[in-house]
């Protein structure tokens, strides 16, 4: 064999990249384009897929029944509100009558209701520490806490910071058709915070003995696991007008029942212009009563149908050129010159 | 949140108004007042999870393997990795995405979002093809229709074609410098001839 040859093609062996497909661009490859039937098949399919669900939602929100009592101005019958509701002497008892127009089908849900509160402002948010409600040995760590993170002593609060100070006071008793009826109070917080976020070993302590008093006052006796009011109240809002969860009625309420609702206006909007209500309300698979979902999604559904139907008669009226036409390309027309 | 919305805008994939549509749907899906600062934030982020994957579908003219597994890689492992992240007591999203997942009207609303955040674009793009072509789009679609012929004359004209193309794009390109760049196609039609 000729020398030079067999050196010369070990060269060659020796510079060449090893082959793939890969490398190559050579992987096998799908490349859909947008014809006329693609785009119109696929808003039909929008179309016909979005009717039914907005149809379904919609019929769900509307099956929701929900009563909502807003009761802050009325249940403050002087005009220094302020200096009313901060009185620790004044009787807040205020009792309201609600009719109920169609029939609530148990558990149904009572929230109570506030508007123009900030829970998510961001110190105020911020003003808690998780790890005192969790573990034992951490009752010290309130440096997040201030100005509720001690008492003028220096001793600690359990629990700390402002949420928990701020904890809702007013307190709601229902009678149907003069009957009492049983709130059930167990059960309204997340398992997961019952379970994980909040210790079963650590009570109150110290709680609400400020000059400053901010909301409820909790029972020292029960450990923190179990303050279920507390554990709702310190999942802070998203939004500034919120709805938290007080209680549940385990019974059926029949359409034009009377409910009597005693409350203890306890809680102070007054001097933040804020407002308080309570909500009654029944559920389902949608979650609350929300037609934005229903009412959108048949919109889209409409639209995407209208869309696909304007397509197919743009086909016949217009009569595009043929697709992939080669005529059209820049160097082709009769004055390449012009821009594309 | 709206920091969080902004952030993913910002990678290139999410145009304004398809913020603004996760933003708006959001807030009006999830209006029933009783969310959290946490179920709200990951509702959106969410939202600009699926389309980010929407828009990259779109964009993309050739798909092999790599690219559906990048794409739909990324969709999954977010799920993956929040799922995981809600498993961890001492976070704040503990269990938050458990809950949402669970939930129907999280599910319906990501498909809202989707379908508000991508019809225009579909449409748009679909009206620009058809009534106003640039060159790529015509020679993605002369491959599409001429693929399986394989005549000699076929593939001559196409070759021809292909080497006009060329110096008319770099002529163009010397007047317009201004113009968006676009891959080329003239490797992929020559060597199919």
């Amino acid at each position: 064999m000729d020398p030079l040859e067999s050196e010369g093609g070990s060269q060659k062996s020796n510079n060449k990249p090893k082959y793939s497909k890969f490398t190559q661009q050579e992987l096998p490859a799908c490349k859909p384009l947008l014809t006329p039937g693609i785009v119109v098949a696929t808003f039909l399919l929008i179309g016909i897929i979005f009717v039914p669900i907005g149809l379904a939602s919609l019929s769900a929100s509307q099956e929701i029944v929900e009563l909502v009592d807003r009761y802050d101005t009325n249940c403050v019958s002087t005009l220094d509100k302020v200096g009313f509701i901060q009185n620790t002497d004044t009787d807040k008892t205020c009792t309201r009558t609600l009719t109920v127009p169609k029939h609530m089908k148990s558990p149904i849900q009572i929230y109570y209701q506030i508007g123009d509160f900030y829970q998510n402002h961001r110190r105020y948010v911020k003003s808690r520490s998780d790890k005192q409600l969790r573990y034992k040995n951490a009752v010290h760590l309130t440096k997040d806490c201030d100005p509720e993170g001690n008492t003028v002593d220096g001793a600690p609060i359990i629990p700390c910071g402002l949420i928990a100070w701020s904890l809702f006071n007013d307190t709601y008793t229902i009678s149907v058709n003069k009957k009492a009826i049983e709130v059930n109070k167990k059960d309204i917080a997340w398992k997961s915070d019952k379970t994980d976020k909040f210790g079963s070993d650590i009570y109150p302590s110290n709680f609400q003995k400020g000059s400053l008093i901010g909301g409820a006052k909790l029972n020292e006796s029960i450990p923190l696991s179990e303050q279920e009011d507390l554990i709702v109240w310190m999942r802070t809002a998203a939004l500034p007008t919120f709805r938290k969860l007080y209680g549940r009625i385990e019974t059926d309420i029949m359409a034009n029942d009377q409910l009597t609702v005693v409350i203890q206006n306890n809680y102070n909007t007054y001097s933040f212009g804020g407002s308080k209500a309570l909500v009654l309300s029944t559920t389902s698979w949608i979650g609350g009563k929300n037609n934005f979902i229903g009412v959108a999604y048949l919109t889209i559904g409409g639209l995407c149908i209208f869309l696909a139907v304007g397509f197919v008669v743009l086909l016949y009226m217009v009569k595009p050129r043929t697709l992939g036409d080669p005529s059209y390309l820049s160097w082709n027309r009769d004055t390449p010159d012009r821009p594309n | 949140m709206m920091f969080l919305i902004n952030q993913y805008r910002q990678n290139g994939k999410i145009k304004p108004n398809q913020a603004l549509v996760v933003f708006l749907t959001t807030i009006c899906a999830y209006s029933d007042e009783k969310s959290e600062i946490e179920e709200l934030s990951m509702v959106a982020l969410s939202g600009c999870i699926w389309l980010q994957a929407f828009v990259v579908t779109l964009d993309t003219n050739s798909f092999t393997y790599p690219q559906i597994i990048l794409i739909w890689g990324n969709f999954i492992a977010f799920y993956m990795i929040n799922l995981i992240v809600s498993a961890v007591p001492t976070l704040q999203m503990y269990t938050i995405m458990f809950r949402l997942c669970s939930q129907p009207s999280y599910w319906i609303t990501m498909g809202l979002i989707v379908a508000v955040g991508m019809g225009p674009v579909l449409a748009l793009r679909y009206f620009r093809n058809m009534f106003r072509p640039n060159a790529i789009n015509i020679l993605q679609q002369i491959e599409q229709s001429n693929g399986h012929t394989h005549t000699t004359r076929n593939m001559e004209s196409r070759i021809i074609s292909a080497g006009s193309y060329l110096t008319h794009l770099l002529a163009d390109s010397r007047r317009n410098r201004g113009a968006t760049y676009q891959p080329l196609l003239s490797d992929s039609v020559a060597s199919d001839g």
